[in-house]
Parts: C-alpha cells; sequence; structure tokens
C-alpha cells in the first residue's frame, strides 16, 4: 500500500535494532505553510490518496487516532504529489467500536472522541479518523479560518475550566487524556 | 454534483455514525467539483462565550458552514 509509510529494514547487531525507513520531502504541514497558490487540486490528489490509506487501515480494524498534517508525509516530483500516512504511536486495533480512553491532537480530534473523557460510556470508532481527515482539508483550503476557529476553541476550553489535558509535544493542541 | 464544502461538512458530522466511511469519501471526491465555488467556510458569529467544554465542540462545528458562491457572475465578470 503506497499510501501507508514502509520499513525497509529492521536488521540490526546482538544488542540493537536498527530501523530504516524512506526519506520524505515534507509533511503535510509544511504544504499548508507554503500556502500553494492551487489547494483544490492539491487536495483532491493528496485527499484521495489519505484516505485510500485510512480505508487500507480500518480494512484491517485499525484505528489511527492522531490523524494531522504533522502524521502525513509527501513526497513531490514537480506537480505530482504522494501523500504516505505515518506514526501508529496511538493506533489501536478494534472490532467494532471500542471503550478506551480518548487520544489524539485536540485540533484534529472528532467530538465523540473528545467527549469520551466526560462520559465513560460514549464510544468511538473508525469515524474518529474519517473527521481528523476533514479537519485536515479544512485547515489546507482555508488555513486563517481554521486558525481563528482553533484558537476560539481553546480560549472556549480555557473558559470552561477544561485543565484534565496533558501537553504531550510541547504544543498546546496536542494533548492526551488522563 | 457535490461541492468540496459538502463534502467537508458531512465528513465534520457531529454525529460519527452519520460520518460517511473512507470509500464513500472517495466515490464524493471523485464525484466533486474542482472548482472553488461553495468551499467558503465562514464562522459563525452567534457563538458565545461561557459555555461548557461538549458546547465548545459544538461550537467548533458549527463555525464550518458553507456559503454557496453562484459561479455565474463571476463569468460574467471574466
Amino acid at each position: 500500500m503506497p499510501c501507508l509509510e514502509h520499513f525497509f529494514s529492521d536488521r540490526g547487531g546482538v544488542h540493537t535494532l536498527n530501523i530504516t525507513m524512506p526519506r520524505f520531502d515534507g509533511d503535510f504541514r509544511q504544504l499548508i505553510d507554503k500556502k500553494p497558490p492551487s489547494p483544490y487540486v492539491i487536495f483532491k490528489n493528496l485527499f484521495t490518496q489519505v484516505m485510500t490509506g485510512v480505508g487500507h487501515i480500518h480494512q484491517a480494524r485499525i484505528v489511527h487516532r492522531d490523524l494531522k498534517p504533522d502524521n502525513i508525509m509527501i513526497n513531490h516530483e514537480g506537480s505530482h504529489y504522494q501523500a504516505v500516512i505515518t506514526d501508529f504511536g496511538l493506533s489501536k486495533e478494534l472490532n467494532t467500536q471500542f471503550n478506551t480512553r480518548g487520544a489524539g491532537t485536540l485540533h484534529y480530534m472528532a467530538p465523540e472522541v473528545f467527549v469520551r473523557t466526560t462520559r465513560p460510556y460514549a464510544q468511538y470508532g473508525f469515524p474518529a479518523d474519517i473527521f481528523s481527515c476533514g479537519a485536515i482539508g479544512v485547515e489546507l483550503l482555508h488555513p486563517e479560518i481554521y486558525e481563528s476557529a482553533s484558537r476560539r476553541f481553546m480560549r472556549l476550553l480555557n473558559t470552561a475550566g477544561c485543565s484534565s489535558f496533558i501537553t504531550i509535544s510541547g504544543r498546546e493542541s496536542d494533548v492526551s487524556f488522563l | 454534483m457535490t461541492t468540496l464544502g459538502e463534502m467537508l461538512l458531512s465528513i465534520l458530522s457531529e454525529v460519527p455514525l452519520g460520518r460517511p466511511n473512507s470509500s464513500q469519501v472517495l466515490k464524493i471526491l471523485a464525484d466533486v467539483d474542482d472548482k472553488p465555488q461553495g468551499t467558503r467556510l465562514l464562522l459563525d458569529p452567534s457563538a458565545g462565550s461561557n459555555v461548557s467544554a461538549a458546547n465548545a465542540i459544538r461550537i467548533k462545528l458549527k463555525a464550518v458552514v458553507v456559503q454557496q458562491r453562484p459561479l455565474l457572475p463571476r463569468l460574467n465578470q471574466a
């Protein structure tokens, strides 16, 4: 599956494990920051590849749970872009829906994952990844509006006194639930 | 014909079971209009500030609305 990250080799010594991974030109975050001149064409091309990859991992009964621009690597030659989904650190295998703690990055987190912290019996599953892809799409097509909505969202969370988050990467929006 | 804005709204649907799956999104993408019409997203000015966390999520979703921009006036200008 070309849309998913591949390992080239895991050969190591007696006490070491070497993992060789392909090199990428950049990630989706850098693409958004560049403000490409024709985002609609790029969106349709890359979104098709991302959704193909997401469909593949869903067929394998795996939820990624942390889809965001930083976790989608990009290779490009001229006007041809190739997207690759990476970072399966938070992914989980499930059968239908499952009761587990919410995890992911706040700005790309589906509502049902978020409310999982306050409603212990709430469930979420594969559609949570689809929501994250949609949020990535909005950010590529309208970064200024997405940024404004995200700032307002964080202010509202602070106003509501949501202090049960821990930052896992130094960024205000990257959180995991206690 | 589906617009990108309509597709994004369906993906950002608040009801998880009503959200399309990856193969449905791919089918919509194949039919989506390449032109940027109908993809303009606006903030909902009615969003308040003194709300619970769950309401904040709902407001975040309501903040994304589609404004259908007619293509005809732009063609006339051209």
